[in-house]
């Protein structure tokens, strides 16, 4: 085969990949929502009255009525009125609801649109809340849809939710009080979706729980990373004189504190448990002492040590089922290759006892012996 | 100047006015082949999905933003526009570039093609697309705007802020590096199977 005609194979082969494109649903939605978020920003548009344009007009809206009404509706009542059937529905729709992706369409289109970081990190946050709301919702209302893919998704989503509000904190405005507040909430929200979690999880299935709980392990521990972040922000802002209050400091450092004093309450005793239990009462003095820089780096080194012996307990429960499950195979395996083998140790048994009856019955003779020898020496001095 | 092109600028123009109408056109004619373009870089379909629509409001804004200036080549905007915001996404979330190959759940609905045609280009896809993963990114950006996309050499060196001379190397050398790839796959193949 010539060079040309091998490259052009290859070529013919690349070219098959324009067959990738996106959702058609999401390709859908997207559009309607671009549309109606762009349409806001028109005041510098103003169409020519004429024929043409009121044609395109009527043939637009014709489209939107006849072959999506969920979006004329969106756009004439959630847009501009405000509110709308579709825009709550939408609202207040669960994972596997069919307006669930137009909510996060939605909440997508709202941070995308918005420059302001401060107000992006808000709403992200508001978003991330979303995610806790509808695990719990689900829990109560449709436990039976409460399955591995529906919590994984919310996981999932809760996760990329504080991933980007990590970024916009990142990004902000580092003198802005705002920080303080998100730190706060943010530490309220991975605390708040870890109980969820925990509190729905025994509705799944076994088979799935070990892998959901790491997908929660891993969101709640994004969350705190999170949460991290916008503290060290915040301290930071304080200590270089900005004109947060001392007493919003405090609590904020003093909810750090708790926060790890009910992990270590939680967790099996060790040594080095009993190190982080010394970094917590190093942070308590040095917090009373009013040295909040101290304390923060005493709170982080406690939160390392808990998360060390977290890792270390887990892999030591991963390897207890390892080595029982394995012991269980090991069993079922011998239960199928043993079994001549168990009938002679059986026969075995059965001659030992055999034994063992002759060895008893020997004995008493003896004792009988014994006593019966016992009463002639007796008689013998009588 | 033909039809098609007459069209985009007067689209372009249209936007620029603040017409929300003429961008949903420009989001239709290009929407697929942004998302392509961005799913070749980012590691799934979820993301490349996001990205894609920041591209078209990114774009929007700088069309009307107050003190904007004139937009002349709207192709090489939103490639532009999706390129940065592939690079943003990376240095914001310090994710590492893709390496990994995401089954294709794709192949929409091509009704005419029987079950088994599908199937063996699915294959292929599948194929080609694991080989391009592993390209570096700018050969296998080039490979797309240049087959998949089917943009002028003129188009794309616009698009990459090259010479023309330089995309016209850039592409030679990025099919050759496809080709080794491919063959050190094959032969790798037939070593394991003899």
């Amino acid at each position: 085969m010539s060079q040309k005609t091998h490259n052009q194979k290859m070529v013919n082969k690349i070219k098959l990949l324009n067959q990738i494109q996106p959702r058609k649903e999401w390709k859908d939605s997207f559009r309607d929502i671009l549309i109606s978020e762009i349409s806001q920003d028109q005041r510098a548009y103003q169409p020519a009255t004429s024929f043409f344009g009121f044609f395109s007009a009527t043939a637009q809206a014709a489209k939107f009525h006849v072959f999506q009404p969920t979006v004329a509706i969106l756009l004439v009542l959630g847009l501009f009125v405000g509110s709308s059937l579709v825009v709550n529905a939408a609202f207040y729709s669960l994972p596997g609801d069919n307006l669930y992706d137009l909510k996060i369409a939605m909440e997508k289109t709202q941070v995308s649109i918005i420059r302001d970081n401060e107000k992006k990190a808000e709403l992200r946050m508001e978003f991330a809340k979303n995610r806790v709301d509808e695990l719990d919702k689900m829990a109560i209302l449709r436990p039976e849809d409460l399955q591995k893919d529906t919590i994984s998704e919310i996981t999932k989503r809760f996760k990329s939710d504080v991933e980007s509000l990590n970024d916009h904190i990142n990004n902000l405005d580092q003198q802005k009080k705002s920080v303080f507040s998100l730190a706060r909430a943010i530490d309220s929200q991975a605390t708040e979706f870890a109980k969820t979690l925990n509190k729905n999880k025994d509705k799944l299935p076994d088979n799935v729980k070990k892998e959901v709980e790491k997908a929660m392990d891993d969101a709640v521990n994004t969350a705190e990373n999170t949460s991290e972040s916008a503290f060290r922000i915040a301290l930071n802002n304080y200590s270089q004189g900005e004109t947060q209050e001392e007493e919003e400091v405090i609590e904020l450092i003093q909810s750090k504190i708790n926060n790890l004093e009910q992990k270590i309450k939680e967790l099996e005793d060790g040594e080095i448990l009993e190190a982080a239990q010394k970094a917590l009462d190093d942070a308590k003095n040095s917090l009373a002492n009013g040295e909040f820089d101290l304390t923060a780096v005493q709170i982080a080194q406690g939160q390392t040590l808990v998360e060390q012996l977290i890792t270390e307990q887990n892999q030591a429960i991963d390897e207890e089922e390892a080595t029982s499950n394995q012991e269980d195979v090991n069993l079922e395996e011998n239960d199928d290759t043993n079994t001549e083998e168990s009938e002679e140790v059986s026969d075995f048994n059965v001659e030992n006892k055999v034994e063992q009856v002759s060895i008893q019955s020997n004995t008493s003779t003896i004792n009988a012996t014994q006593e019966t020898l016992l009463e002639t020496t007796e008689d013998i001095i009588e | 100047m033909n039809a098609s092109i007459f069209k985009q600028k007067l689209l372009l123009v249209r936007a620029q006015n603040g017409d929300s109408e003429a961008f949903g056109e420009i989001y239709d004619l290009y929407v697929d082949k942004i998302y392509r373009f961005i799913f070749f870089k980012v590691s799934n379909h979820e993301t490349a999905e996001d990205l894609c629509a920041e591209v078209f409001l990114k774009t929007w804004q700088y069309m009307n933003e107050p003190d904007k200036r004139e937009v002349s080549n709207l192709n090489a905007l939103l490639y532009q526009s999706a390129r940065n915001i592939v690079i943003d996404y990376y240095r914001t979330s310090q994710r590492e570039i893709l390496a990994d190959t995401e089954s294709l759940k794709l192949v929409e609905d091509s009704r005419q093609q029987s079950f088994l045609e599908k199937v063996a280009i699915s294959s292929e896809i599948e194929n080609i697309e694991a080989h391009l993963r592993k390209l570096k990114d700018e050969f296998r950006e080039v490979l797309i705007l240049k087959f998949v996309d089917e943009l002028s050499n003129k188009e794309i060196s616009k698009i990459l802020d090259k010479s023309n001379g330089a995309t016209r190397v850039l592409i030679h050398r990025a099919l050759k590096v496809l080709k080794d790839t491919i063959d050190e796959s094959k032969n790798s193949q037939s070593k394991n199977g003899q």
